[in-house]
C-alpha cells in the first residue's frame, strides 16, 4: 500500500514533470485575480508572447502550446476560471467573487528544451503541469494551529486581544467569558453563544481596523463545512501548566479546538503543503500600510505566522521522495497598479524587508528567495498632479461603478518597515479600480505589472 | 552674529483621492513603441594645436587639388567641347563618390559617438532618462539589419508602464543577448584563425601582421554587430580607444593570466612550445575580442554578462550547431 502512494512521487522522477505552486496570501491579497491573470496570460503567451515579455521561454518563443487540462476523477472542485474571466468581460467589467472554497487549476505547457537540452539526442520538446491552488486567504491563519495546545492557544490570543486596537472591540465577548468562569459545568448553548462573540470580535477586527492576525480563519469564512458544530468556540482563559478537568466548559472548548485541527486543519494542510514545490505570497501591503501602524504590525506577524508552517529547502531526488520541500519562494506586493511607477521599486524594497526573517529562514534551508511588486489585473495608467504646490506622480484609474476617473495619490511608499513618526492618519478610502475590459479569448491575455517577472522566477528552470 | 534659521521640515504628503472631469474606460493594451530620434551628440569645440594645423593643410589640399581640377577640365575644354564634358562628368563622379565616402565616415563616426555617449549616460540615469537613453540606443541599433528585428521585437513588448530598468532588462534580453551571441561567435572564429595563423606561419613577422590584420576585422566585425559599421575614421577611432583602454586590458590580462595558469598544470605542460604559442595567441585575440564587444555596446555590461575568456577559448573546439565559420555574423542571421 505504501509503495502504491509512492507511485506518484516515482512516476515524477521518472521525468513526468508537474510543479505544483501554492499561492499563499492573506484575505482579500488578490489571490483570485492572480490565479485569473497567471492562467489567461500563459495561455495567450503562446500566440502573443509579448504579454509576457520577462518569462524567458515566451520571450524566447519556447513556448509551444498551454491548454488547461480536465480535473482528474478523485479531484477537488476546478478553479472557477470561466466565472473568473465571465467577471472580467463583463459590460462593465467587475472583479471576480472571492474564492470561498478549495479549488484546484492545472495547466499544461508545452515547450521546446533550450541550453544544452537543445543538442543531442534530448533535443526536442517538453511537457510540464502546472498545478495551482486557490482556497480563501483566512483558513492559511489555521496551520500554525496544528503546533499549538489549546492553552497556548487561548493565551497569545487573550493576550492580543487585550491589547490596542483589538480591546475596545473585544470587550462584549470579554466581559462574557468573565461571567462565565472556564472551570463552570459544560453548555452548548453558551458555547455557541461565546463563539458567536468571539466571531464577532474578528469580524470587527477584519473590518473596521484591517487587522489581519485572526485565528481561527475558518470563523469568518467557514467554506462548505458539513458539521457546523466544530467551529463553536473560541479561546479561553487557562492558566500556564493547568489542567482542564473534564465535563467543564473549558474542556468542552478544547475538544472542539482538538477536533477542528483534526476534522478541518490537517486535511486542508495536506492538500495545501504536500507536494509543494514553488509558493507564491501575495501580500496586500499599501492597504496595511495605509491602515495605521498597528495594521501594519498585525500583517507582518501573520505573514510569520503563517509562514511559519511552511518548508523550505533546495530539492533533491531524496527529498523528493520523502516530503517535497518549497525551493522558491516569492514575495510579491500585490496591487503595484495603485503607485507610480518610480516608487514601485519602493514597493518591492519594503516588501523584502517585511519578510526578512522567512527570508532568512528560507535562505538558510537553501531555498531561493525574491521580492516583487505586481499587479495581476493592470487597473491603472501612470500620471502626475499637482498637491500643495508639488508636483507628483500619481495613478489614473476609473473606480468601479464609477463614471469619472480619479488620479489616486498613494503617498510615499518607504523602502523600509516605516519608524513611529511616519504614521498619521489612517487613510481607508482605498479606491478600488475598475478592471479593464477583456475579450475573454484565451489568446487575448491580461494587463498586467510584472507578473511576467513573477512566472520567470517560478518556471524558469521548470521551463528550460 | 548671524543666525540660519533651519528650514521647517515639510509635511510627508498624505494618500488621497483627486476627482478628474475625464470619463470613459482607460485603453491598457500593449501600445507600439514610437521611433524616437537619436539625441545629437555633444560636439566639443576643438583648440588643438594639431587639430587646426591639420584643417589648415587639409584646406591647402582641397584647393590644390580644386584648381588642379578646373585646370584640368579648363584644358580638356581647351581640346574640344566633347573632351570637356567627358573630364567634368569624370571629375563630377569622382568628386561625388569622395563626398559619399565622406559622408559615410562621418556617419560612422556620429554614430560611434552616439553610442559612446550613450554608454556614459546610461549608469548614472534616472529612471525616467533611463527610458529615453534605451529607446536612444534602439534606435542606434535598429538601423542594422542584422538587429532590426531584434529591436522591433524589443519594441513590441514595451510598455508604458515598464520602469527605466525594466527597459534595460527588455533590452538587454532582446537586443543585447543576441548582439552578445553574435559578437562571442565572430571572437570564437578569430581565436580559432590566430591559433591557426600562429602555427602555420613561418615568420615572427609574418605571424605579427597576419595577426594584426585579423584583430582589425575582429573589431570592425564586432563594431558591425553593434550597429556601428565604421568607416576608416571610425575603425581608427575604435583602435585608439582600444588602446587607451589600459585598465580594461588589465582586469582581462588578470582574467587571462589566471586561465593560463589553470591551463598550465593541465594541458599547456603537454603541449609543444609551439602550441602553446598558439594556444596563447588565441586567447589574446579572444581578449582583444572581449575588450572590443566593451567597447562598441551601446549599453555597459552587467557582471553576469561579461562573457567569460575561459568559456570563449574552451570552446573553440566546440561549436554550436547554427554557427557556421565561413559565415559572417550578417549571412548566419540571414
Amino acid at each position: 500500500m505504501r509503495m502504491l502512494e509512492k507511485l506518484p512521487t516515482l512516476r515524477a522522477l521518472a521525468g513526468d514533470r508537474t510543479l505544483r505552486i501554492a499561492v499563499t496570501g492573506l484575505s482579500r491579497s488578490g489571490k483570485t485575480a492572480f490565479i485569473t491573470s497567471l492562467v489567461q496570460n500563459l495561455l495567450s503567451a503562446v500566440g502573443r508572447p509579448a504579454r509576457l515579455p520577462f518569462l524567458r521561454a515566451a520571450a524566447e518563443r519556447r513556448l509551444l502550446g498551454a491548454r488547461l487540462l480536465a480535473p482528474e476523477a478523485d479531484d477537488l472542485p476546478p478553479f472557477p476560471l470561466d466565472n473568473t474571466v465571465a467577471a472580467l468581460a463583463a459590460d462593465p467589467p467587475h472583479w471576480p467573487a472571492s474564492t470561498t472554497d478549495l479549488r484546484r487549476v492545472r495547466l499544461s505547457l508545452r515547450f521546446s528544451t533550450a541550453g544544452f537540452l537543445r543538442v543531442g539526442l534530448l533535443r526536442g520538446t517538453a511537457q510540464l503541469t502546472v498545478e495551482i491552488l486557490d482556497y480563501p486567504g483566512e483558513w492559511l491563519l489555521d496551520l500554525p494551529l496544528l503546533q499549538q495546545s489549546y492553552g497556548d492557544w487561548s493565551r497569545a490570543m487573550l493576550a492580543l486581544a487585550r491589547r490596542g486596537v483589538r480591546a475596545p472591540l473585544a470587550r462584549d465577548w470579554l466581559d462574557f467569558l468573565a461571567r462565565h468562569p472556564a472551570d463552570r459545568a459544560d453548555n452548548s448553548d453558551t458555547a455557541s453563544r461565546a463563539h458567536a462573540l468571539y466571531r464577532d470580535f474578528l469580524a470587527a477586527c477584519r473590518d473596521r481596523e484591517q487587522l489581519s492576525l485572526l485565528q481561527p480563519g475558518r470563523f469568518l469564512n467557514p467554506g462548505q463545512i458539513v458539521d457546523i458544530s466544530l467551529l463553536q468556540f473560541c479561546p479561553m482563559p487557562l492558566a500556564i501548566g493547568a489542567r482542564v478537568q473534564p465535563g467543564t466548559f473549558a474542556a468542552l472548548m478544547e475538544e472542539r479546538f482538538e477536533d477542528y485541527k483534526r476534522a478541518i486543519v490537517q486535511p486542508f494542510f495536506a492538500q495545501l503543503a504536500r507536494n509543494v514545490d514553488r509558493q507564491i505570497v501575495l501580500v496586500d501591503v499599501l492597504r496595511a500600510l495605509n491602515a495605521g501602524e498597528e495594521a501594519f504590525a498585525d500583517q507582518r506577524l501573520a505573514l510569520d505566522t503563517i509562514l511559519s508552517a511552511f518548508r523550505f529547502g533546495r530539492r533533491s531526488l531524496l527529498r523528493r521522495l520523502f516530503g517535497a520541500r518549497i525551493d522558491r519562494v516569492l514575495f510579491a506586493a500585490t496591487k503595484a497598479d495603485h503607485v507610480p511607477a518610480l516608487q514601485r521599486d519602493h514597493l518591492e524594497a519594503l516588501m523584502a524587508n517585511l519578510v526578512e526573517a522567512p527570508t532568512l529562514r528560507a535562505r538558510a534551508a537553501r531555498a531561493r528567495v525574491a521580492a516583487a511588486a505586481l499587479a495581476s489585473i493592470r487597473c491603472t495608467e501612470d500620471g502626475t498632479d499637482v498637491i500643495d504646490g508639488r508636483k507628483v506622480d500619481v495613478v489614473v484609474g476609473l473606480p468601479e461603478g464609477g463614471e469619472r476617473r480619479v488620479r489616486f495619490f498613494p503617498g510615499i511608499v518607504p523602502v523600509t518597515p516605516p519608524p513611529a513618526g511616519f504614521w498619521g492618519e489612517r487613510f481607508t478610502e482605498f479606491p478600488i479600480f475598475q478592471p479593464p475590459r477583456i475579450t475573454g479569448a484565451e489568446s487575448d491575455g491580461i494587463p498586467h505589472i510584472n507578473l511576467d517577472k513573477a512566472l520567470d522566477f517560478l518556471l524558469e528552470d521548470a521551463l528550460t | 552674529m548671524m543666525t540660519i534659521e533651519p528650514e521647517p521640515p515639510r509635511e510627508r504628503l498624505r494618500p488621497r483621492v483627486l476627482e478628474t472631469d475625464e470619463t470613459g474606460r482607460l485603453e491598457l493594451s500593449p501600445m507600439s513603441a514610437s521611433e524616437q530620434d537619436l539625441p545629437s551628440p555633444r560636439t566639443r569645440p576643438s583648440r588643438s594645436p594639431f587639430r587646426v594645423a591639420a584643417t589648415g593643410v587639409s584646406i591647402l589640399v582641397l584647393g590644390l587639388i580644386g584648381i588642379d581640377l578646373v585646370q584640368f577640365i579648363d584644358d580638356a575644354f581647351a581640346h574640344g567641347a566633347g573632351l570637356g564634358i567627358a573630364a567634368a562628368a569624370a571629375v563630377a563622379a569622382g568628386t561625388g563618390g569622395a563626398v559619399y565616402w565622406l559622408a559615410a565616415e562621418l556617419r560612422g563616426l556620429l554614430r560611434l559617438r552616439s553610442a559612446e555617449r550613450l554608454r556614459s549616460l546610461i549608469p548614472f540615469a534616472m529612471a525616467d532618462e533611463l527610458r529615453t537613453e534605451i529607446a536612444a540606443a534602439a534606435t542606434i541599433l535598429a538601423r542594422d539589419p542584422l538587429l532590426s528585428e531584434a529591436v522591433a521585437r524589443y519594441r513590441a513588448v514595451r510598455e508604458p508602464h515598464h520602469s527605466g530598468r525594466d527597459a534595460l532588462e527588455l533590452f538587454s534580453r532582446f537586443v543585447l543577448a543576441p548582439a552578445d551571441r553574435l559578437a562571442e561567435a565572430a571572437i570564437r572564429r578569430a581565436a580559432t584563425q590566430a591559433f591557426a595563423i600562429n602555427a602555420v606561419s613561418p615568420t615572427a613577422l609574418l605571424d605579427t601582421l597576419l595577426f594584426a590584420a585579423r584583430a582589425l576585422r575582429l573589431v570592425r566585425e564586432i563594431a558591425e554587430i553593434y550597429g556601428q559599421r565604421p568607416g576608416l575614421a571610425g575603425t581608427v577611432h575604435l583602435l585608439r580607444r582600444l588602446v587607451s583602454g589600459a585598465g580594461m586590458v588589465g582586469a582581462v590580462d588578470l582574467v587571462g593570466g589566471a586561465l593560463v595558469q589553470q591551463l598550465g598544470g593541465a594541458v599547456i605542460e603537454r603541449l609543444s612550445a609551439g602550441a602553446a604559442e598558439s594556444a596563447y595567441a588565441a586567447q589574446k585575440m579572444a581578449r582583444l575580442g572581449i575588450i572590443a564587444m566593451a567597447l562598441c555596446r551601446p549599453v555597459e555590461f552587467r557582471p553576469v554578462e561579461v562573457p567569460s575568456l575561459t568559456g570563449l577559448v574552451a570552446g573553440l573546439l566546440r561549436r554550436a550547431p547554427t554557427e557556421r565559420p565561413d559565415q559572417s555574423p550578417r549571412q548566419q542571421l540571414g
